[in-house]
């Protein structure tokens, strides 16, 4: 799998409701690129397509130039195991450690019956990767913290470490840094910036603060009520751009 | 009508106690028991303020003292009440996860006729653990008594059944309320149908049932020590034996150690329930 992801010219509805119209967008692996616009823009919806939690209404999403909708489930679920995805939401268990939760990401690396028991009883091997992995998040020291004593920072690099432990081709990342201050967003972002380099994975994140977008990722995509505004080089986006997806967002307020 | 449901339901009980007095010809006056029921509810009330240590009247040679009884009686109180907690949430917990909605979502199982299929099965179980649980503990134990006679698997056997019922109804709907959204992700990232539930939903859920098993453990000592009625050696048997002889006092000590039993096995729980929730 080298991860180049593609919607082509695709629709979602939501009942009588579009949550995009006629979007096209490439990702080549290793590329990283944030999704831009204002809530209601469709960028979870665009996310959510690339790992095939969302099936289009019309159009086609390709993972290597094959659609995911025609794979086989045991292919999808081979396919999956190697997307991380950071929703929004997190998705995190609260009541157990952040090495299960942790752990939990790899899921899908082995067949059913050794999934379930490499997470009751990981191995020495696997606790010390989720280790290294926390430690370059900086949340070394919870391995073993139960997840709903965490900060809500800390919960969002627990969710990031569980995408990572896929050792993911591709990182889907929906607001990584919603809820933590400026100074740590801008942190956790060069960090998954610079694994992605380092690893090789391609990052597609979802982002409010336009700035930051610009000053650290070399591709931007604007959204705005589904269809797509921009898609440049960040150095080609100006701040008039910019305020048109706020613009365009207030115009039909 | 359909706007005020309790109102009616409230007339309705009204009017069926009215019928049912006027149909069993009850009257005030004899509902008030006979001076002589007083006496003797009196000095059974008297005797639990001396609740005694050894057998009073003559006992044939070879009787066990009356402490020795009462532990055994709590012994099995508890052994059959165990038994029969634990045997229930084993075969529980699987069928109340195949009956819940979270195991049948499409998301989990895209094929329509998979889930059609299932849905009939689910039907099946739900009645079973209905027809189950709406047969009363007791009513069980006279049945396998006929049956099997005055053996401990009879015992456990109908103190289990009503109580799979109940897990089955209510493990369901337990896990029907735990957010799915874990399951998603876990499937997002490729997890089988099977692992993505028992690790999305069964943590998550597992205080809750475990704390659910605790307090259903307290409602089944009490049918357990009760079993004892029938014959079988829980606390209820002596009970008997001693209230029919008149040994208020003897009587007493086995119902007081049912008290302190359920009483220590209550704080026992609440405790544990409480670190299992927090």
């Amino acid at each position: 799998m080298k991860g180049r992801l593609e919607l082509a010219s695709v629709s979602v509805r939501f009942g009588d409701r579009s949550a995009l119209r006629e979007l096209d967008l490439t990702t080549e692996p290793g590329e990283t690129l944030a999704l831009l616009g204002a809530s209601g823009s469709g960028k979870t919806t665009t996310l959510r397509l690339l790992n095939g939690l969302q099936a289009p209404t019309s159009g086609a999403v390709r993972l290597d130039d094959r659609e995911l909708t025609e794979r086989s489930s045991a292919d999808l679920r081979q396919v999956r195991s190697r997307i991380g995805f950071v929703p929004q939401q997190l998705a995190l268990m609260p009541n157990v450690s952040v090495l299960a939760n942790v752990l939990a990401g790899a899921l899908g690396r082995r067949g059913q019956l050794a999934a379930l028991r490499s997470w009751l009883l990981p191995t020495r091997d696997d606790e010390e990767q989720v280790h290294a992995l926390l430690e370059r998040l900086g949340i070394g020291d919870l391995l073993y913290q139960r997840v709903d004593r965490l900060s809500g920072g800390q919960q969002q690099r627990v969710a990031v470490a569980r995408a990572l432990f896929q050792e993911p081709r591709v990182l889907l990342a929906d607001e990584p840094v919603s809820s933590v201050d400026p100074a740590r967003a801008r942190d956790l972002l060069e960090l998954l910036l610079e694994l992605a380099d380092e690893r090789g994975f391609a990052l597609v994140a979802s982002l409010h603060d336009h700035g930051l977008a610009r000053e650290l990722f070399p591709r931007l995509v604007g959204l705005s009520e589904g269809r797509l505004v921009f898609d440049a080089p960040a150095a080609d986006v100006s701040d008039e751009t910019l305020a048109t997806l706020h613009d365009l967002a207030g115009a039909r307020a | 009508m359909r706007r005020r449901p309790e109102l009616w339901l409230l007339v309705v009980a009204l009017v069926a106690g009215a019928v049912a007095f006027v149909v069993l010809d009850l009257h005030a006056s004899r509902l008030w028991p006979e001076p002589a029921s007083w006496r003797r509810l009196g000095r059974f009330a008297l005797a639990a303020f001396q609740p005694a240590l050894t057998h009073s009247g003559d006992v044939p040679t070879g009787t066990p003292s009356l402490l020795a009884q009462v532990a055994s009686g709590i012994r099995w109180t508890l052994v059959f009440a165990a038994g029969a907690t634990s045997l229930a949430f084993v075969l529980g917990l699987p069928m109340g996860l195949l009956v819940s909605q979270a195991t049948w979502s499409p998301e989990q199982v895209p094929s329509r006729a998979w889930r059609g299929v299932a849905r009939a099965g689910r039907g099946v179980v739900r009645s079973l653990a209905a027809v189950l649980r709406s047969i009363h503990e007791l009513l069980w134990a006279v049945l396998f008594l006929a049956a099997f006679g005055l053996s401990s698997g009879s015992a456990v056997l109908a103190l289990t059944l009503p109580l799979l019922g109940t897990f089955i109804k209510l493990f369901a709907e337990l896990l029907d309320e735990t957010p799915r959204d874990v399951v998603e992700q876990l499937r997002g990232s490729g997890a089988g149908a099977v692992t993505a539930l028992l690790v999305g939903l069964l943590p998550r859920a597992w205080p809750d049932l475990l704390s659910y098993l605790l307090y259903r453990f307290e409602c089944t000592l009490r049918a357990s020590a009760v079993l004892g009625f029938f014959g079988w050696p829980t606390l209820g048997y002596h009970l008997k034996l001693e209230w029919n002889a008149g040994d208020d006092h003897e009587a007493w000590t086995h119902l007081w150690a049912l008290v302190l039993l359920v009483w220590l096995v209550d704080r026992w729980s609440r405790s544990l329930r409480a670190r299992l929730v927090a």
